[in-house]
């Protein structure tokens, strides 16, 4: 089976970046074709972004599906548009019954049961289908531990999901744990950051590095800076210390 | 065994089963070293890479989930898989 996405960002190097993270891929196990180069333009004016290709073969799945690309609302918020491409298929309402692909929402929801479970925290687990996005949640007043530090905890927790779920399947499902709304609104608080620093930057005239975030979270931040007059941004570091820093163009 | 160690040993397997290809051949040995446990785990060699991943990143997020239960538990975890 393969899968590709395709990626515009800064730079060649940061869009091949995004792309892995988003493939779950390391750069081996890929094919890397370069859509456009970068253009720097004349003080950021007539810039252009590169764009990557990303391809990758999985090497564990038994092949048949053919390449199906990411939604780019990752990290968004799970919002009403989201909830009228719920798989609709069963009409009966509970499509956890429906078999074929719902036991996959099933045995994503046991896992992360299970392990919430094991971790002694007190939290309701639901799974969902999203058309190929499978969605699962924790809630509950006490789940803080099931997202650790900047979400690390969680995202650990996403990622053996999502190999849970996909070894067990012959497509590739993309698959989302969140715990009490933290995804959207940790991508709020970022965006909020972003503004506040870039007002900054514009203020004092001098660059700024900001702490370092995973490749989503810095998307999050050129996303929303990216239409800002008079700054651009950029990365810089090896992750996982890699951050952003956002720079005043005309000084 | 404290109960402790028991529900690390429970978390730790119900992370690591579903990569693997031999879930029968899943052994952990919990080893008490003070506030510290350490974990054991043997898989079979055929099992190794698909518990540890490529650069790591498979036992990484297995450690992360591992380290937040311990704190829970007031505890400290390590984890070695051992082939």
């Amino acid at each position: 089976m393969s899968r590709s996405v395709e990626i515009s960002a800064r730079s060649v190097d940061e869009a091949v970046e995004l792309a892995l993270e988003e493939l779950d891929a390391s750069i081996d196990d890929v094919v890397i074709e370069v859509l456009e180069e970068a253009e720097g333009g004349i003080l950021g004016i007539g810039r252009r972004p590169a764009r990557v290709r990303v391809s990758v073969d999985d090497y564990e799945a038994d092949a048949s599906a053919d390449a199906a690309d990411f939604p780019d609302d990752f990290y968004a918020a799970d919002d009403e548009d989201g909830e009228d491409d719920w798989d609709y298929e069963d009409d009966a309402g509970d499509s956890r019954e429906a078999g074929g692909d719902d036991e996959l929402t099933l045995l994503a929801g046991d896992f992360v049961r299970s392990v919430v479970r094991a971790m002694d925290v007190d939290g309701e687990v639901t799974s969902w289908r999203d058309g190929e996005h499978l969605r699962v949640e924790v809630n509950g007043s006490d789940v803080g531990a099931v997202i650790g530090r900047r979400g690390d905890t969680l995202n650990a927790l996403q990622y053996l999901t999502s190999l849970t779920v996909n070894r067990a399947c012959e497509g590739h499902i993309y698959v989302t744990v969140d715990v009490a709304g933290y995804r959207a609104r940790r991508e709020r608080s970022l965006i909020d950051l972003a503004e506040r620093t870039a007002g900054r930057v514009l203020e004092v005239g001098k660059e700024y590095v900001m702490e370092p975030m995973t490749a989503a979270e810095r998307r999050i931040i050129h996303t929303a800076l990216q239409d800002w007059p008079g700054i651009r941004t950029e990365s810089e570091g090896e992750e996982p210390n890699r951050s952003v820093i956002i720079i005043p163009t005309d000084y | 065994m404290s109960s402790s160690e028991k529900r690390m040993q429970d978390l730790l397997y119900i992370l690591v089963k579903p990569l693997v290809n031999h879930p029968e051949e899943i052994d952990i040995t919990p080893i008490d070293q003070g506030n510290t446990v350490l974990l054991e785990i043997r898989v079979s060699p055929d099992d190794m890479g698909k518990v540890i991943g490529k650069g790591g990143r498979r036992a990484e997020a297995i450690r992360t989930i591992m380290k937040a239960q311990a704190s829970r538990l007031g505890r400290r975890v390590m984890v070695d898989i051992v082939g």
